[in-house]
């Protein structure tokens, strides 16, 4: 999963998967504005199949927010 | 063509993998067959269809140059000098519309769709009146929370409805320059619940979903497709499978399927039908098929659900030739270029071999599921041009002319004995009223024999010909095989006693005759009289079609001034132009 997740930032920030670390965030790479946060919810959801409450969705801004976040989707 | 492999269908069912490959195809090094400048206008977050826009269009090899406009700033933006819409003059304006932001009064109890009615007429007329752009609007749909609650009333239905006449009343009346995308229609075919996503409506004011986002990528794209001139011109059909259901070899007349009502017949019944709509509207239409031929002609001429018949088809391929290779024949034969063919069979590994040795054919594979086949052929608008002229509808007549002459052409030795005995007779005039939509199409549409591939809107070929510091000519072209109709343009523009050539292009169909001489040597004659003038500078500006005409002013006389990465720049005095070519037709000037 943690794979996936950064094979889908890598792919919609247009970063390496290997610089995406748990600080990852818009602080850290230039193209995470708003727009890129919307589409990187979307396609994080498309992908691994699981859908954000709306009211968390801003708030997940970064790499290890996501993640946390999605595993406890995934299990929940 | 290492663009389009990056651009697989299933590199659009994901979003990640669709940014990733759009990106990748973006930087390839693969020359552009064009640019599409296209900016939007809107008044909510439409942002997201950015993704998909890129994807069609790179698809097509058409560099895409975006830009997006500030929230509710529309008017401004038209009106400002400094504007992205004044500086950067877009081919197409997007006006994206949600009446949520027309008039936020849209949810009140009870509502009445007046003011929103002027905002929007005044907003139109802006586009229209003071762009030179394209205009695509969408239809407006109801208010968004409503149709999330399900709330959406009759009443208020019809309110919206009001706006939506407006729209295409203007869009009517202003066929060059208005286009709508049905947004109600496509969030109808969707549905409410897929095609919208309450919480991104609510966080960002980015209502739609995917597949609706890539559906109104694909209106867009359509158009640019037809602004560009890039539509397709002939349909090339398989028969067995395709045509009809089954195999004519082995099942016979009476086993073949083509019932009208009666699945699996009637869906190549329908594809008939969509076929021929086609035609009328000018596509032309060709089989390339392994049969033999006399099975073929059997059918169209005896079966009684057959729609088709040999006198609707332009050219075919009968014969156990590859593919790849009869196509290329078809387009020597027509004249037109490979990347105008849309090509339908059932097999996949024709289709795979077309689209391996041809990958500039659109290729469609008979679907499946035989329901949605008609519509393949309809659903992408690839053969949709911005104006249907009289010429569009007589095209399959004219290149059975073509073929006729061609034929007759081998029986002569001598090139010009040959160009004689055509009796051509070429009219040159200014256009009429009447003529602005065929000049402006041939504008779009023409690649091969055009110096400059200037495109111009209707509007704009009006406008050159009102304006006494440019002139307007075009050619009308027949000969004992028929009439070929308005198949030359040339604008020029007067700058002091120097004329400058703005376009010049010739129709493929009328190549090969030597008209090109003719034509410009009048057209320049008369000018030098008008304008009283003492030189010529004109231009040739490559393009990836172009290439033949990449010495025509050198053959015509001029000098070349200054060559730039194929772009060449030429100047002259008058009088060094030969004229002898005038003795194979009959020139009518105005």
């Amino acid at each position: 999963m943690t794979e996936s997740i950064k094979r889908v930032m890598s792919q919609i920030l247009g970063v390496d998967p290997g610089e995406i670390d748990d600080e990852s965030s818009p602080a850290t790479i230039e193209r995470w504005d708003s727009l890129k946060h919307m589409q990187l919810i979307m396609a994080l959801e498309d992908e691994l199949e699981i859908q954000f409450p709306d009211e968390v969705i801003p708030e997940l801004v970064t790499f290890k927010l996501i993640q946390s976040t999605v595993s406890k989707l995934a299990t929940g | 063509m290492r663009r389009k492999k990056l651009l697989t269908d299933n590199a659009l069912q994901h979003l990640a993998s669709l940014v990733a490959a759009v990106e990748a195809a973006e930087a390839a090094d693969v020359p552009w067959r064009d640019q599409a400048r296209i900016h939007f206008l809107r008044n909510f977050t439409i942002e997201p269809v950015e993704p998909y826009l890129k994807f069609h269009l790179l698809r097509e090899d058409i560099q895409p140059l975006i830009t997006f406009g500030g929230y509710d700033t529309m008017s401004q933006e038209i009106l400002e000098p400094g504007s992205s819409i004044n500086k950067d003059r877009p081919d197409i304006i997007v006006l994206s519309l949600l009446v949520d932001y027309l008039d936020s009064g849209c949810s009140a109890k009870k509502w009445n769709a007046d003011e929103a009615l002027g905002r929007l007429d005044d907003l139109l007329t802006l586009a229209l009146d003071r762009t030179g752009s394209l205009i695509i609007t969408n239809t407006l749909l109801p208010p968004i929370d409503l149709l999330l609650d399900d709330s959406a009333d009759a009443d208020r239905v019809a309110q919206v409805r009001r706006l939506n006449d407006r729209m295409r009343q203007l869009a009517d009346t202003n066929p060059q320059r208005m286009r709508i995308a049905d947004w109600e229609q496509t969030l109808g075919d969707f549905g409410t619940k897929k095609g919208i996503d309450k919480r991104f409506w609510k966080l960002s004011q980015a209502p739609f979903t995917a597949p609706v986002l890539n559906r109104m990528a694909i209106d867009v794209v359509k158009q640019v497709r037809a602004l560009k001139g890039i539509s397709k011109k002939c349909l090339i059909l398989d028969c067995d499978n395709t045509l009809w259901g089954g195999v004519i070899g082995e099942d016979g007349m009476d086993g073949i399927e083509l019932h009208p009502d009666e699945l699996p017949g009637s869906a190549f019944y329908k594809l008939q039908q969509s076929a021929l709509k086609l035609h009328e509207q000018g596509v032309l239409l060709a089989l390339c098929s392994k049969n033999n031929e006399e099975d073929v002609w059997e059918v169209l001429r005896a079966h009684p659900h057959c729609l088709l018949k040999r006198s609707n088809l332009v050219a075919w391929r009968i014969n156990w030739n590859n593919k790849a290779e009869n196509i290329v024949s078809l387009a020597n034969e027509l004249n037109i270029g490979i990347d105008s063919f849309v090509y339908v069979d059932d097999s996949p590994r024709e289709c795979a071999l077309v689209s391996e040795f041809l990958p500039e054919v659109t290729v469609i594979q008979v679907p499946e599921e035989l329901e949605c086949y008609a519509n393949l052929l309809i659903k992408d608008g690839l053969f949709d041009s911005l104006a249907q002229s009289d010429e569009d509808r007589r095209r399959t007549q004219m290149y059975q002319e073509a073929t006729r002459r061609q034929q007759d052409e081998s029986s002569f030795d001598d090139l010009t004995d040959y160009l004689k005995s055509l009796d051509t007779i070429a009219e040159i005039s200014r256009p009429t009223d009447a003529d602005l939509a065929r000049v402006a199409q041939l504008t779009q549409r023409t690649n091969q024999f055009n110096l400059t591939t200037r495109r111009y809107s209707e509007t704009e070929i009006r406008g050159f010909v009102a304006d006494k510091e440019s002139a307007v000519y075009s050619m009308k072209v027949r000969d004992r095989y028929g009439d070929m109709g308005l198949t030359g343009v040339f604008i020029a523009k007067r700058e002091g006693s120097t004329g400058i050539v703005d376009s010049l292009l010739l129709s493929c169909r009328i190549l090969g005759r030597q008209l090109e001489f003719a034509f410009v040597d009048q057209c320049m004659q008369m000018l030098e009289e008008l304008w009283h003038l003492d030189s010529w500078k004109a231009e040739y500006v490559p393009t990836l079609k172009n290439a033949q005409v990449a010495e025509f002013w050198d053959q015509i006389g001029l000098r070349l001034a200054h060559e730039e990465s194929g772009h060449r720049r030429y100047i002259s005095e008058l009088g060094s132009r030969p004229s002898d070519y005038i003795k194979i037709m009959q020139v009518h000037v105005e």
